[in-house]
């Protein structure tokens, strides 16, 4: 039939700073097909990351104006009230492995509590959610009883580890991935890049796959689009950008 | 770089950043305009009060022509003229007569009365001490010549000290109650023990005591009989009615101007919370600089010692020590700030260890920047800004504890505000 | 093993400052302060000596043999007659058996037990748990309350309203503010023959006062009597909220505006989690620990700067009341109070900070190893 899993049309978000307005997105259009991965790179401060925060309506104070229109399955999800979005397509339908997972974690409650939140609130009974807390953790390599840890006692690469596995056990259509390694050193993230690829073909996920590395993004993108100043400069199939390069940005 | 250099900088701040960081916060505000009304009333307190004001406040003679327990004069304001005002009569006309070895001295003036409540007392004040001493003093007797047509005289009295109070003397008490008992047919108008001033200004209306409002003329004659004539002159020579209401906060049992006091507290209160805000600043950037710079055993000792001052019960301690060795306001506020800076000193340490683990001054210590160095350029202008915050923050919180203590009856100081606000009200309490 | 070798590292900290303070003081009353407690035994011997020449029948030399005898008992008691190394043992031994002595203090003020100063203390201490603990522990959950309902609305009217609130409310001293409620609901109201008016202080009607002294608990299972004891409270209760809420509410707010833009409540957000939830479990939970670090810093300053003064303005029959009551004993202070008032406040203080300390380990993790 064609239609995309997920389309962003003219898309637009603004901050107020003290230097004036920031045009972070401006009029950014894209398609994603399910199980596909679209790799969005850019340098920092081109507004990928604030991209990422626009798709699942979670951006600072000082925004002026988002404007344009997304379509998840064929329906309107960014002008749809915000609790309905919470409940409806926030980590169910869109899930976010945020930039700073370090940080990610709530230092005072134990992992697997941390893990099963949104079960619970969804009325998921606590041993069952649990039970599946302990799987997800097992799919991305980490052990079971993990669940009675705290952050402060797993390394870097484990809290990454742990935010993916928080972000399969919804089983989100999307999965925005924002800079997922770039505070890991290189095996891990290594690590972390060859798990990506398994649980896309278990677990048939479509990414969007924020970074600053092309190289990288080449290695898990379906197709790749350059986002430079705010806007979306290039776009288009991971092989032709990483080839043969049209903007200038891309070729240096 | 050699433009940078020319510009003012305090430990590399332009004054004017300095300002600005201090000036964004809401509580810098809050803190910096209480610190400036500080400044403002204690400059006005010093240029507008004697010296020596703590003296004058203990001196009783001084206050003697206030009322006691008086409200603030601006009452009157609101609830219309009701109380008599404090008037310090000073268009008076003044003329000498001499005859047959006497001098006559004639002193007129005139006072509207348009209050309900009437003046308290007349003083007569002579401030030249030749008076004090004569064998034979000079009288004076007084005329009164009222709004309805009536006259009251009054005297006459000797003039044997400086000041002399009209209402109290018997002979003054008689004349009053026999002026009462001719026009009215009332005896014993005036209650024993009290002064017959007030009765000058009533009349007597369907057989009760009302206020006579209108123009009172006053004519006093003093009687002089020694050659020397000019025992009493133009200069030496005060008139004052004491009224119901004073100045701008009234006044206590002693009358006091609460407003003076409370005044002469400011530039005290000020010296208390710098003095103290000095001390806590001065060892907490000590401390904080060097736990911070040293890291290790010197580290470790520091900040034992700092979480031990930060446990130091010190308000108990102060107490038993101000009990046991009758501290006064000084000795107090210097305990206060020698216990007080450890929580600062942790802030200025963490934001030290902050500083000196950041990118740029590890490349510095490669480059081969020295300690020093590295603490001027780098660690001092960041933390300028702190050390202001907790000198102006430091200075009302200082002088806030020292008014508990002297509420409390401990380290006691005459003029601290403490005292003023715990006196007031409360004898209005009871 | 390594949380019991923290706690036990605290412990010992707490313990060795309560043991320098309680040096510093009998070092203090043992030394330079020993002439003031000559001047206070000759002040006890002369009132015994009175008492005995109106209820017994002495001669003049007979007095002067029975002086001479209750002044050396006396500095015996005190351990004036050994030197000050011994006498500051001395002193540290009979404050730690709370073996307080005797209060001067007037019979006015209820003086249960004949005058023990552990009498008297103990007598205070509901009063001071009544107000004070109570106060501050209200003040605190209602200001903090405010303070993250205020730093959820950042920049908003009422956010601004509770900032210059908190600002006013700093710089207004207590006792200052609690004359002024005294003034206008007790002695205004009272005055204008208002039907409902406040007592000009004091923790309770006399007619339970007894009872108070004796049997506090009772109080509560007389209505009339814990009604009376409520009248009384409103005034201070009040007078403490309103100075301290301000206070809280700022500190509370600061916190919760820094954590808010920590990563993992953002996380939480992008989980999907609803806001309550959010601000529950990942603002206010990881808050804790730095709100406890804070409040165990100011405590004394709040029990010790403003409550205990509050106490006396509207004398509140507390440790702050009795503090004041025995060092404006004229013509000398009343020592034993004084001093074993501060010995019994360290120690309570001391007491909280460790039982907070243990709290504080419970609720953050990251210390527990």
């Amino acid at each position: 039939m064609g239609m995309a899993l997920l389309e962003v049309r003219n898309a637009r978000l603004y901050y107020a700073t003290t230097k004036g307005i920031v045009k972070a997105v401006d009029n950014v259009s894209f398609e994603l097909n399910e199980g596909e991965t679209l790799a969005v790179v850019g340098e920092s401060g081109s507004g990928k990351s604030t991209l990422a925060k626009l798709l699942v309506r979670v951006w600072e104070r000082n925004v002026t104006l988002v404007d344009g229109e997304v379509y998840l399955d064929g329906k309107e999800i960014l002008h749809i009230p915000e609790e309905e979005f919470r409940k409806e397509i926030r980590w169910k339908k869109i899930a976010m492995v945020p930039q700073a997972s370090m940080n990610a974690l709530n230092p005072v409650i134990k992992i697997g509590d941390q893990m099963i939140e949104p079960l619970l609130l969804q009325g998921t009974n606590k041993d069952e959610a649990l039970k599946m807390a302990m799987d997800a953790l097992e799919s991305v390599g980490l052990p079971r009883d993990l669940v009675n840890r705290y952050p402060h006692q797993l390394s870097g690469g484990m809290k990454q580890r742990v935010i993916i596995a928080m972000s399969i056990m919804a089983h989100p259509k999307v999965v925005i991935l924002d800079e997922p390694t770039s505070a890991l050193d290189v095996i891990t993230q290594a690590n972390i890049m060859n798990l990506l690829k398994k649980l896309k073909w278990e677990y048939k996920l479509s990414y969007i796959f924020v970074t600053h590395d092309l190289a990288l993004a080449s290695e898990l993108a379906d197709s790749i689009a350059i986002m430079y100043a705010g806007k979306m400069v290039e776009i288009g199939g991971a092989e032709d950008i990483y080839g043969n390069p049209s903007h200038p940005y891309t070729q240096a | 770089m050699a433009r940078k250099q020319r510009e003012f900088r305090i430990l590399g701040m332009t004054p004017s950043e300095i300002v600005r960081e201090f000036f964004s916060s809401g509580t810098g505000k809050v803190a910096a305009a209480l610190f400036i009304v500080l400044i403002v009333v204690s400059v006005y307190a010093l240029v507008t009060l004697p010296p020596n004001f703590a003296r004058v406040w203990n001196n009783p003679k001084y206050w003697q022509l206030n009322p006691q327990y008086a409200p603030p004069a601006w009452i009157d304001s609101i609830m219309g003229p009701v109380y008599s005002p404090q008037i310090y009569v000073n268009d008076y006309t003044f003329t000498v007569q001499h005859q047959d070895g006497v001098t006559y001295i004639t002193v007129t003036f005139n006072v509207n009365y348009e209050y309900d409540k009437p003046w308290n007392e007349i003083f007569i004040v002579i401030n030249n001490p030749a008076i004090y001493s004569m064998s034979q003093p000079p009288v004076v007797s007084i005329t009164i010549y009222r709004p309805d047509g009536s006259k009251i005289t009054l005297g006459p009295l000797p003039i044997n000290t400086r000041v002399t109070t009209l209402g109290v003397s018997p002979e003054v008490v008689s004349q009053v109650n026999l002026f009462y008992s001719e026009e009215y047919h009332i005896s014993d108008v005036v209650p024993t023990g009290s002064s017959a001033t007030p009765y000058l200004f009533y009349t007597v209306d369907d057989g009760k005591l009302v206020p006579l409002k209108g123009p009172y003329r006053f004519t006093m004659v003093f009687y002089v009989f020694s050659q020397n004539s000019s025992v009493i002159n133009r200069k030496d020579l005060e008139i004052v009615l004491q009224g119901q209401i004073y100045g701008l906060m009234g006044t206590d049992n002693e009358g006091h101007d609460l407003w003076l006091g409370l005044l002469a507290g400011f530039p005290i209160d000020l010296a208390v919370g710098l003095l103290s805000a000095l001390i806590i600043v001065v060892i907490a950037v000590i401390i904080g600089i060097v736990a911070g710079f040293y890291s290790g055993l010197i580290d470790e000792a520091l900040m034992r010692l700092t979480d031990f001052v930060i446990l130091l019960p010190a308000f108990p301690l102060l107490i038993v020590f101000s009990v046991l060795f009758g501290w006064s306001i000084w000795d107090a506020v210097i305990f206060l700030a020698i216990v007080s800076w450890g929580a600062s000193a942790r802030i200025i340490r963490a934001m030290i260890m902050q500083i000196r683990n950041a990118q740029y001054i590890e490349s510095a210590v490669i480059a081969g920047a020295s300690r020093m160095w590295i603490l001027r350029n780098h660690i001092l202008p960041q933390i300028i800004p702190f050390i202001l915050y907790l000198l102006v923050t430091n200075v009302p919180g200082a002088i806030l504890t020292l008014s508990s203590i002297n509420f409390l009856g401990l380290a006691g100081s005459d003029t601290q505000h403490g005292v003023h606000y715990s006196t007031t009200p409360m004898s209005l309490a009871h | 093993m390594g949380l019991a070798r923290t706690l036990a590292v605290r412990a010992a900290t707490l313990v060795v400052l309560l043991f320098i303070v309680l040096f510093v003081i009998s070092f203090a009353l043992a030394g330079p302060a020993s002439k003031i407690l000559k001047d206070e035994i000759m002040m006890e011997t002369k009132s015994i000596i009175r008492q005995l020449m109106l209820h017994g029948h002495y001669n003049s030399t007979q007095i002067q043999q029975l002086q001479t005898q209750i002044v050396t008992e006396l500095e015996n008691a005190y351990g004036l007659n050994k030197p000050p190394a011994i006498r500051t043992l001395y002193i540290m031994y009979n404050m730690i058996v709370f073996n307080w002595g005797y209060a001067y203090f007037p019979s006015e003020y209820g003086n249960v037990g004949g005058g023990k100063v552990v009498d008297i203390i103990l007598s205070a201490l509901p009063g001071t748990i009544l107000l004070d603990t109570f106060g501050i522990l209200l003040s605190a959950f209602i200001g903090i309350e405010i303070g993250l309902r205020s730093a959820l609305k950042y920049g908003s009217k009422s956010d601004r309203a509770v900032m210059y609130y908190a600002a006013l409310s700093n710089g207004i001293p207590q006792w200052w503010l609690g004359i002024v409620m005294l003034l206008v609901f007790s002695f205004y109201l009272a005055q204008i023959h208002s039907p409902i008016y406040f007592p000009t202080g004091g923790i309770i009607s006399p007619r339970y006062y007894e009872l108070w002294l004796t049997d506090p608990i009772k109080v509560f299972a007389i209505p009339q009597a814990a009604l009376d004891l409520l009248w009384h409270l409103i005034l201070p209760l009040v007078t403490v909220l309103i100075i301290n809420i301000g206070g809280w509410a700022y500190f509370a707010r600061t916190v919760v505006l820094n954590i808010s833009q920590e990563d993992f409540v953002t996380f939480a957000k992008i989980k999907g989690l609803p806001e309550g939830h959010v601000v529950n479990r990942y603002i206010l939970r990881p808050a804790a620990p730095s709100i406890l670090t804070s409040v165990f810093i100011t405590i004394p300053f709040i029990i010790f700067g403003g409550f205990l003064v509050t106490e006396m303005v509207f004398h509140w029959w507390g440790l702050g009341y009795v503090y004041n009551i025995a060092i404006v004993q004229s013509p000398t202070p009343d020592l034993p109070v004084v001093v074993a008032l501060t010995y019994a406040s360290t120690l309570l203080y001391i007491v909280i900070i460790f039982i907070m300390e243990i709290v504080y380990i419970m609720l953050d993790p990251r210390l527990r190893e």
